[in-house]
């Protein structure tokens, strides 16, 4: 489990992250098994735990008032999952996080990954790296949603994250896109016929 | 003389539940203004009238080595806390809660029903020195009648001493260091100047009509950060309707400060701490039936 963790530190922080210092994060990473369908987060409850994903996938999502789900986030491994407003400000999720996959998580709750940037350097500079490239992930599908066409929106999703498309089913991904799975599968024909 | 002006910031547009507010500190040129070290400008909003009796929970949340301070410019505001503390302020009224070692709460923004459902209002954090982060919590809930209100020589306008002391006058409100926060309201084209003292930090808040400070004109919810150089600070409002200035400062604090979502603490390993207490149950719940 803790082996996919340090490979992943120190390919993020092109650096080597000394033994000491990753006992600390062994301290403040739980492993924890989630079925498929089982869920990190309800809605409406206080996010408690952020997860690095070691195998699995999971999605990030909220539900209209007529039932629709709307994905705003994947993940696979490698990813992390929670919901950053109610971790960090401990108000009531609007979000729901579930396994789309069987998966084997490491969790930490804020209290923990606090006092494991105090003492580890390198993993201070992992989350202040993930800070920064997830606000260019969440711009980059900002713009993506606001003036790309639904043609656009899958051409750069296959670009961005080709993985996406193998491992959710197609319902979510149109979900994910905000386009309804009849338009996505119109879309796909399309985007293969050009290749 | 006139202080200098260190800068002039328009802060940034925030939202904090379903209000959109403009967060003018901390800012990238101002991380605290004496022991001041977060203000939000909640814009004049109109409420929907159907407000349900009862807040659902979904905006409560915890503080911890802060004071918070709400001064209602419109409309009225409720608070409830897991201390059991409830009360409704109007405008020019101010909720003041000592969160000290741990409190949850929810404030209710509530219409002003004789003006277009309208609700406007100020939040201010102040950091407690460290001797009082640990303390238990207090509350206090002011009317605006309870502010000392300054008529200032010449007519040209009034001052409430929301915080610290004013002349002889002082806010009901407690403070931990020397500091204070004054609503100053200038009557049409009227000028006002407030000289400083050494050893202390200053700002001034403009939420809407521009106002003339120190030669430069300020509007819009913007914010002034003064370069303490022992000079006057000079507000004059040249329109023909009275204008509003906040103004604030105090001693600087002197402690390390580290700040983490709601949580203000002189350590990391206080905000650890802070994160840890509220999954532990130790700021308790928030009892809505008053």
């Amino acid at each position: 489990m803790y082996e996919a963790l340090r490979k992943y530190i120190n390919s993020y922080t092109s650096s080597i992250i000394s033994d000491e210092e990753f006992k600390y994060c062994q301290e403040a990473l739980t492993p924890r098994k989630l079925k498929k369908r089982q869920f990190l987060l309800h809605e409406g409850s206080i996010c408690q735990y952020s997860a690095f994903i070691v195998n699995g996938a999971m999605r990030q999502y909220t539900i209209d008032k007529r039932g629709v789900e709307h994905i705003v986030r994947f993940g696979i491994e490698n990813w992390w999952m929670s919901d950053r407003e109610s971790l960090i400000m401990l108000t009531p999720s609007l979000y729901n996080i579930d396994a789309v996959e069987d998966c084997d998580l490491l969790v930490s709750t804020n209290e923990q990954v606090t006092r494991l940037k105090e003492q580890s350097p390198t993993v201070g500079i992992l989350f202040q790296q993930l800070d920064q490239r997830s606000f260019i992930a969440n711009q980059d599908r900002i713009q993506a949603t606001i003036s790309l066409s639904a043609e656009e929106r899958y051409a750069h999703l296959m670009e961005a994250y080709p993985e996406f498309v193998q491992r959710f089913p197609q319902a979510m991904i149109a979900s994910y896109l905000g386009i309804t799975p009849e338009t996505l599968s119109r879309v796909r024909k399309q985007h293969y016929a050009k290749e | 003389m006139e202080m200098k002006i260190k800068s002039i910031d328009s802060g940034g547009n925030s939202r904090v539940g379903e209000f959109l507010v403009n967060r003018l500190l901390p800012n990238p040129n101002t991380a605290a203004i004496g022991p001041v070290v977060f203000l939000d400008h909640l814009y004049p909003v109109a409420l929907k009238a159907n407000i349900p009796a009862r807040p659902s929970g979904g905006h409560a949340h915890p503080h911890r080595g802060i004071a918070t301070f709400s001064y209602v410019l419109k409309g009225r505001l409720e608070h409830f806390d897991s201390r059991g503390n409830h009360a409704t302020i109007g405008p020019g009224g101010a909720q003041w809660m000592k969160a000290g070692n741990g409190i949850l709460h929810d404030e209710q923004p509530l219409p002003d029903t004789e003006n277009g459902n309208l609700f406007h209002s100020l939040q201010f954090w102040i950091n407690l020195p460290s001797k009082n982060k640990g303390e238990d919590p207090e509350y206090r809930a002011v009317q605006a009648g309870e502010m000392p209100e300054i008529i200032l020589p010449d007519d040209v306008g009034t001052l409430y001493i929301l915080m610290g002391e004013f002349g002889c006058e002082a806010s009901p409100v407690k403070t931990f260091s020397k500091q204070f926060i004054y609503h100053l309201k200038l009557n049409p084209k009227s000028t006002f100047a407030l000289a400083s003292k050494d050893g202390m930090e200053y700002a001034a808040f403009v939420p809407e009509n521009d106002v003339t400070i120190n030669s430069t004109a300020v509007g819009k919810s913007r914010i002034v950060i003064f370069e303490n150089d022992g000079g006057e600070m000079i507000f004059a409002n040249s329109h023909i309707n009275p204008s509003d200035v906040f103004v604030f400062g105090g001693e600087k604090y002197l402690e390390p400060t580290v700040a983490q979502g709601p949580f203000v603490m002189n350590s990391a390993a206080g905000i650890a701490d802070a994160y840890r207490d509220f999954f532990n149950g130790k700021y308790g719940t928030i009892n809505y039936n008053h």
